[in-house]
């Protein structure tokens, strides 16, 4: 008697584990489940917003902070056709980061040519954001990782990290006047301005060039070298700001004809 | 009275033909650098600028007729002070040479005036030498390659100039280096007043340079308190100019410093040459 009540109680204990376990396992992936879908929907709400990118025109000022690199902020106007036609027309020098503004959106606008995945919820200021991280599927690409900080609401991009062969790695953050984006699934959710951030530690400027024979000696130049121009911490910024002149008007293909014409 | 011995002097530099050498110096250096960076320019520019295009490109054209005339003044800086020098460092001693100081002294002019109206020739032959290397430099350059932003590569890195400021640098720049080129031709003149002949001032003003540009370059503890007083070291203060923001202090110093070694020389050069015995 006292040993069939053991062997039912062990048994309803057994059968309560085991459905807990099912269930904690069910649970897993239903969140798996619906955390795929969730990466799935943002990327293909990503991609819509980047398939509608075609032509644009801006003006743009470029400010630089790169170490042991003085130059002033200048004004330019910038033409832009998909998919990799970018022009920066300045009368003066321009520094800019090699990652041109529009090759992210040309990227995503390849979903067959990544895998996204949720990687949870962050904060990009004071704002809430999921990391979606982008990983390429084709063998020997540029492309090596791409994490975006995206508005889960709006699928706006706010921050993104990009690591490429040719580039390294390049952190971009995003800025928007506007509060909220089109309300058109389709339509294009520009930034006002973007911050490009890359590593510039390994920047070094040829010595020989820099020798002056009149001016002190090698312990001074050497005094003079050791402090930077500015961005003391080894990173390059460039900021640039937009403002719109032209979405998908034609402004650019009219510009790019009138070159190739020239 | 004065002006008149200097218009003399001029004519008598421009009769010589070693003062040619110096224009045609220039403009066969000028001419080998400015074919060299049109051949090979791009190359230059890539060698300086390969670090910063590891994570930056730089949109707009680097090699332009700004930067090949900084380069033109660079390389002929340390040309010049014997260019210079060739011409004004015979100026006493190769009249003594010629036998032609003793009548020149007959004139009613005083010692003092004639050594002065030399000094005055020294002046406007270095302004001359100076201008011509500004025209291959700052006209013919830019005629070539076009113009833009100056990119000027210093101790401190690589400072990006707006092209609309490149001119007034260079036109102040001239000016400072005219300041420095006139001390080596000051120097000349004083150093041809001990000398009755030529080669011997121009040597010596060669050889004062050499030195005060070795002194100027040892990094020895000794050296650090003469160093700021040596005009070599502040020969190439026009190339802070082209410093964003430019450091008008040390521009200033300089020129005060050679305002000095101005003073300084030609009162040596007018002290012996009140009392030396011309007996050429």
């Amino acid at each position: 008697m006292f040993g069939l009540t053991r062997l039912l109680f062990f048994g309803f204990v057994s059968f309560a584990f085991i459905s807990i376990g099912q269930q904690a396992l069910a649970q897993k992936s239903a969140a798996a489940a619906s955390a795929s879908t969730d990466a799935e929907t943002l990327v293909n709400r990503l991609v819509q917003r980047s398939a509608s990118l075609r032509d644009l025109a801006a003006e743009v000022q470029v400010q630089a902070d790169v170490p042991r690199v003085k130059i002033r902020p200048l004004s330019a106007t910038m033409h832009y056709l998909a998919p990799d036609r970018f022009h920066l027309q300045s009368p003066r020098l321009a520094l800019l980061p090699r990652q041109n503004p529009m090759e992210l959106f040309e990227f995503l606008k390849r979903p067959q040519g990544y895998r996204g995945m949720l990687m949870g919820e962050d904060k990009v200021g004071r704002q809430s954001a999921v990391q979606l991280s982008l990983l390429p599927t084709g063998a020997d690409q540029d492309w090596q990782l791409i994490r975006l900080w995206v508005q889960p609401t709006s699928a706006r991009i706010l921050q993104a990290e990009i690591t490429r062969r040719s580039t390294g790695t390049v952190q971009m953050q995003y800025f928007y006047r506007s509060a909220n984006p089109p309300t058109d699934p389709a339509g294009l959710d520009l930034p006002d301005s973007l911050l490009f951030e890359m590593d510039a530690s390994s920047l070094k400027l040829p010595k020989a060039l820099t020798a002056d024979l009149h001016r002190g000696s090698p312990r001074d130049a050497a005094k003079s070298a050791s402090r930077p121009l500015q961005a003391p911490d080894g990173k390059a910024r460039v900021a640039m700001g937009f403002r719109w002149i032209s979405k998908n008007q034609g402004a650019a293909a009219r510009f790019f004809k009138t070159q190739k014409a020239g | 009275m004065w002006w008149t011995a200097l218009r003399n002097e001029s004519v008598k530099i421009l009769a010589k033909p070693r003062s040619y050498l110096g224009f045609l110096a220039i403009t066969l250096l000028v001419g080998v650098i400015l074919l060299a960076l049109a051949l090979d320019g791009k190359s230059y520019i890539e060698f300086v600028t390969s670090s910063l295009q590891q994570s930056l490109t730089v949109e707009g054209s680097m090699l332009n007729g700004y930067l090949v005339g900084f380069i033109v003044l660079q390389m002929l800086v340390v040309h010049l002070p014997l260019l210079v020098a060739l011409v004004t460092g015979d100026l006493v001693s190769g009249e003594a040479a010629m036998g032609t100081l003793r009548n020149l002294l007959t004139r009613p002019l005083s010692r003092k005036g004639l050594l002065l109206s030399k000094y005055g020739a020294a002046a406007v032959y270095t302004l001359v030498l100076l201008l011509w290397l500004g025209i291959m430099a700052v006209l013919v350059s830019p005629w070539i390659f076009g113009v833009g932003d100056l990119a000027v590569l210093s101790n401190e890195g690589l400072q990006i100039l707006p092209s609309e400021e490149v001119l007034p640098r260079f036109l102040q720049a001239f000016v400072v280096a005219f300041a420095a080129l006139y001390t080596v031709a000051c120097l000349s003149v004083t150093l041809s007043c001990f000398a009755d002949n030529s080669i011997g001032p121009i040597v010596g003003t060669m050889a004062t340079i050499m030195v005060f540009t070795l002194i100027g370059t040892l990094d020895v503890a000794l050296f650090d308190q003469v160093r700021p007083f040596l005009f070599t070291t502040h020969m190439a203060a026009w190339r802070s100019l082209f410093l964003d923001p430019v450091p008008w202090g040390d521009i200033l110093f300089s020129m005060v410093l050679l305002g000095a070694h101005w003073v300084l020389l030609i009162g040596i050069g007018l002290w012996t040459f009140e009392r030396k015995d011309i007996l050429t």
